[in-house]
């Protein structure tokens, strides 16, 4: 629940510093919300060896890398500023357009990365597969829609 | 309508493999959509039809006549003067590939190919990576990734204009290609009886060089 406090008010955030905004140049926004997105990476593919039974799941280990993924979540958005549109990115310009719709994108990965770690923490090892893999096609909803791939 | 006698013209092996790898091809579109952990199955599938591929290309060079690559890749020039008859709707009837066909038999074997090979090297750069994506740089995979995407469009396309042209069969030439691949049998023509079938030993070895092939492939 404090996560999504914390997400809606990211919101706000780019507005709020925006008269800030000449100290960070477009260039250090992408680099933020790559460096973000890297980070979440990293968690969600030690979730994914443990999911595909390349290492054996320990239950310990996964809710730690969910609770990392969901700490993360609600950052990305922050880095995705429409200034950054002109930067060099895998970012497809059409994100730009359809913001509304990433943003709600977002917030459903958001919620499926918050009910991930209730299920690390209470279900089963088949729904914790269950819901990883609901996890990861939100991931893959915006990979789609909005990510070039080189 | 009087009843012609029929004769086996698609052997077990090319009726076997041809509706695998639709139920194959079809499985893989569906599980690559839904993407995370359905990737898996879209791994094992994407193995099955790099097999299925690689040993219809031994059974086009070891194989039964009707499966022969040289029994149904022709010159371009006898393809154009038969899309011409077809037209006109004066083409003879074949008892295997016609013509333009065989063409689409080899493009559609290249491009799923190019399908599967692509894949191993593509990652969806959220945790399931192909098993000889480790072997490239990330850029790389990412253009093998778009690449993979390509080839599906294409094969799309491709799909499209078979079934197009079973139908154009069906319907406007009256002649019964499905039923033909399910029981092997066509109508006797004059071509039928020159058919030889490959043995059943011949299908193993093709099966398993493909299989062992495959293998390594994946678990290199």
């Amino acid at each position: 629940m404090v996560r999504k406090w914390i997400f809606f008010f990211s919101f706000f955030v780019p507005f709020q510093f925006s008269h800030l905004a000449m100290a960070v140049s477009p260039e250090d926004i992408v680099k933020y919300r790559q460096g973000i997105l890297f980070g979440m990476g990293w968690n969600v593919s030690a979730m994914g060896s443990m999911v595909k039974g390349d290492v054996p799941f320990d239950r310990d280990k996964f809710i730690f890398f969910a609770e990392r993924t969901a700490v993360l979540t609600p950052m990305v958005l922050e880095g995705f500023q429409p200034e950054t549109k002109d930067v060099d990115s895998y970012t497809k310009q059409k994100t730009w357009e359809n913001l509304k719709d990433f943003e709600k994108r977002m917030s459903q990965l958001l919620e499926e990365t918050e009910k991930l770690v209730e299920v690390a923490k209470t279900g089963e090892e088949s729904e914790v597969r269950k819901q990883f893999g609901k996890t990861a096609q939100q991931c893959k909803g915006c990979h789609d829609n909005y990510k070039k791939k080189s | 309508m009087e009843e012609k006698e029929r004769v086996l013209i698609w052997d077990i092996a090319i009726r076997s493999f041809h509706f695998l790898l639709v139920l194959l091809m079809a499985f893989s579109v569906w599980t690559g959509i839904q993407g995370g952990i359905y990737l898996e199955y879209h791994f094992l599938s994407g193995y099955c039809i790099l097999c299925l591929v690689l040993f219809r290309v031994l059974w086009g060079v070891l194989g039964s006549t009707t499966a022969l690559f040289k029994s149904f890749v022709k010159t371009p020039g006898t393809v154009a003067k038969f899309l011409l008859e077809i037209v006109r709707g004066t083409a003879p009837p074949f008892a295997g590939h016609n013509p333009a066909g065989g063409y689409m038999v080899v493009t559609l074997l290249i491009t799923i190919f190019c399908q599967t090979i692509t894949g191993l090297f593509s990652d969806d750069q959220i945790f399931n990576a192909g098993p000889l994506r480790s072997f490239i740089q990330a850029d790389t995979a990412g253009m093998l990734t778009n690449w993979h995407h390509i080839t599906f469009d294409i094969l799309v396309v491709l799909s499209a204009i078979h079934v197009f042209a079973i139908f154009w069969h069906e319907w406007i030439l009256d002649e019964r290609l499905i039923i033909s691949m399910i029981t092997g049998k066509k109508e006797k023509g004059k071509e039928s009886e020159r058919i030889i079938f490959a043995s059943h030993r011949r299908l193993l070895i093709a099966l398993t060089i493909s299989i062992v092939i495959v293998w390594g492939l994946v678990n290199y």
